[in-house]
């Protein structure tokens, strides 16, 4: 009897994946990622009150994952580890990116150092970085 | 200094970016990866931020189909100020081969990454022959 193969039927999915060019790092070439993206992917906010970098990182545990402030950069790194595999198994597709991860992203000036806090949930790591006092937007009087 | 930073937001209060139409709705299909084992094979499926109660895995047809609603998975209130995830929601299907035992799949989320096994009949599992 033949292996059981495999096969996407998502006609959508077809259609995004051409969008994609290939990366290195996989048996298989995978669709998804653009050409020169980077990784992980990060949005950035601003509340009145804080910026919060928010980064997908599934498959991360909190502990691989490092976070500096130095000189108004903020520096994401960490690293996705390979989970173990049983014995004699085999490969029939690989699309995640598995090793070590870099983002440096620069922050407006005033930012609260010390009041930064961080959490990590379901692959989601959000950063809030409080602005310093004299960023907030303040409302002026007329005298 | 200056060539290390990747992403510069410069302005404490910036213009929000604009977005294509529709992109609030984009499903995304999430990357993955499958191995197989002598009794199983094993789906992983990257889905950061979704909630696990409400993705839904469905075996119907011969078809595996899983996916998860659109909900602003990395996103925050606020003003944006840059954005590069794709997509809300999560949805991707596969056809499956003949010899899964659709009565014995287990599924698992954590740390954003959706585990399902699909246990193999015990016609494509190995076989030792002994010799009489």
């Amino acid at each position: 009897m033949a292996l059981t193969v495999f096969d996407d039927i998502l006609s959508l999915e077809r259609e995004i994946g051409n969008l994609f060019q290939g990366f290195s790092g996989g048996a298989v070439p995978g669709r998804f990622l653009r050409s020169g993206e980077h990784y992980p992917s990060v949005n950035i906010f601003d509340s009145n009150e804080d910026f919060i970098v928010v980064a997908e990182i599934p498959g991360v545990r909190k502990e691989d994952v490092h976070l500096t402030l130095d000189n108004g950069l903020l520096t994401i790194s960490g690293e996705r580890k390979v989970g173990a595999m049983p014995d004699k198994a085999e490969w029939l597709r690989k699309e995640i990116r598995t090793g070590s991860f870099s983002r440096v992203i620069e922050l407006p000036r005033h930012v609260d150092g010390d009041r930064i806090s961080a959490d990590l949930s379901d692959g989601i790591l959000r950063v809030v970085l409080p602005k310093a006092e004299e960023a907030k937007p303040r409302e002026v009087k007329i005298k | 200094m200056t060539n290390n930073k990747e992403i510069a937001v410069t302005h404490g209060s910036s213009e929000p970016v604009t977005r294509p139409e529709g992109r609030e709705d984009q499903y995304l299909p999430p990357l993955a990866d499958i191995y197989e084992t002598q009794d199983a094979y094993v789906i992983m499926l990257d889905m950061p931020g979704a909630q696990k109660e409400s993705i839904r895995v469905r075996l119907e047809r011969g078809n595996l189909t899983v996916s998860a609603p659109a909900i602003g998975r990395a996103h925050q209130p606020g003003t944006v100020l840059h954005e590069e995830t794709r997509g809300t929601g999560f949805s991707r299907a596969f056809s499956l081969g003949e010899g899964i035992d659709l009565k014995n799949v287990d599924a698992h989320f954590q740390d954003g990454v959706l585990t399902i096994k699909l246990f193999k009949n015990e016609e494509l599992k190995p076989h030792e022959i002994s010799i009489r």
